[in-house]
């Protein structure tokens, strides 16, 4: 997949970070193209609603954006820091939607959704997201760190502020509850019966 | 138990696959709109330091610094001696000039406080 926004340059995104920090603007442009696409795609996931993730996504980069001329490099990934404001922010924003608009929540997944057989990828993607949402708050954050974002394990522990036991007992849990939720779709999504 | 681990392969090929989405041009601008907004707040905070020195220090600045104020400090300070401190009187002078005397004493030009000591 072309990631049109990736700009691949030699310089780190702690060291970008604290350019920006000392007003080179160039840099926060830089850092916007690497760091924007993933924000959104992981607060996408958790919150299973695009325009309140372009929401998240901004207010993350903001406070990033606050805290560079703090930064100090060597002491922090700047993408572990980041995904642990976008992860608390969906909190929040999950946890006013349980009180706030309970129609709101996204629906389980149920084999009524399509009973169209052979679906396109965009299909499956789709489905994946849906099983997603159905997965517990701390579950979903753990898959999505470890399996679509691909963070390490003690990476996803910092994130999340757990520890690193704690995370691999999540995203096994996690995963076992995401074939299932899509075990009952195989033939709905194209996949064999084998 | 096979049926599982195909299952589990397809799963992990369907996360791996998952790519992060290209945001929208309007989020990206808001994002450096943000950006250009904090580096402009810095500026003003920035400034806002520099000003921070007052019209003292202003004033200061125009009368040449702090080594004019020195200048100004002695000149004060003179001219308050000058003041106070009149030779001890214009008698002696007066003879000096008009030889009526025998001439000055070097106690004749030395301050005089005679003055600053009479009650009323």
């Amino acid at each position: 997949m072309t990631l049109p926004f990736d700009a691949r340059t030699e310089f780190s995104d702690e060291a970008l970070l604290v350019a920006f920090g000392i007003g080179d603007r160039a840099a926060a442009m830089e850092l916007a193209q690497r760091l924007v696409p993933r924000v959104l795609g992981y607060a996408t996931r958790l919150l299973g609603d695009r325009a309140e993730a372009e929401d998240v996504a901004q207010e993350a980069m903001l406070r990033l954006w606050r805290i560079s001329d703090e930064w100090r490099q060597g002491e922090a990934k700047v993408t572990t820091w980041l995904y642990r404001v976008v992860t608390n922010l969906c909190t929040d924003r999950l946890r006013k939607r349980r009180w706030v608009d309970i129609d709101a929540i996204p629906e389980p997944p149920d084999d009524a959704v399509s009973a169209q057989a052979g679906l396109e990828e965009q299909d499956r993607q789709a489905a994946l997201a849906e099983a997603l949402q159905g997965l517990p708050e701390r579950q979903r954050q753990a898959v999505v760190l470890r399996h679509i974002e691909g963070l390490a394990n003690p990476e996803i522990a910092a994130v999340m502020d757990i520890g690193v036991e704690a995370v691999e007992s999540l995203t096994a849990r996690g995963k076992r509850a995401l074939a299932a939720a899509l075990a009952g779709r195989r033939e709905e999504l194209g996949y064999d019966e084998a | 138990m096979t049926k599982r681990n195909g299952s589990d392969a397809e799963l992990d090929r369907l996360l791996a696959e998952t790519g992060d989405p290209v945001p929208a041009e309007a989020l990206m601008q808001r994002v450096m709109a943000d950006a250009d907004a904090v580096l402009a707040e810095r500026r003003v905070a920035a400034g806002r330091v520099t000003d921070s020195r007052g019209w003292m220090s202003d004033l200061l600045q125009a009368v040449g610094g702090w080594p004019a104020v020195t200048g100004l400090a002695t000149a004060a300070v003179g001219g308050i001696w000058i003041g106070f401190a009149q030779p001890g009187s214009l008698a002696n002078v007066a003879e000096g000039v008009l030889a009526t005397g025998s001439g000055y004493d070097l106690g004749d030009f030395m301050p005089d406080y005679d003055s600053l000591l009479v009650e009323g």
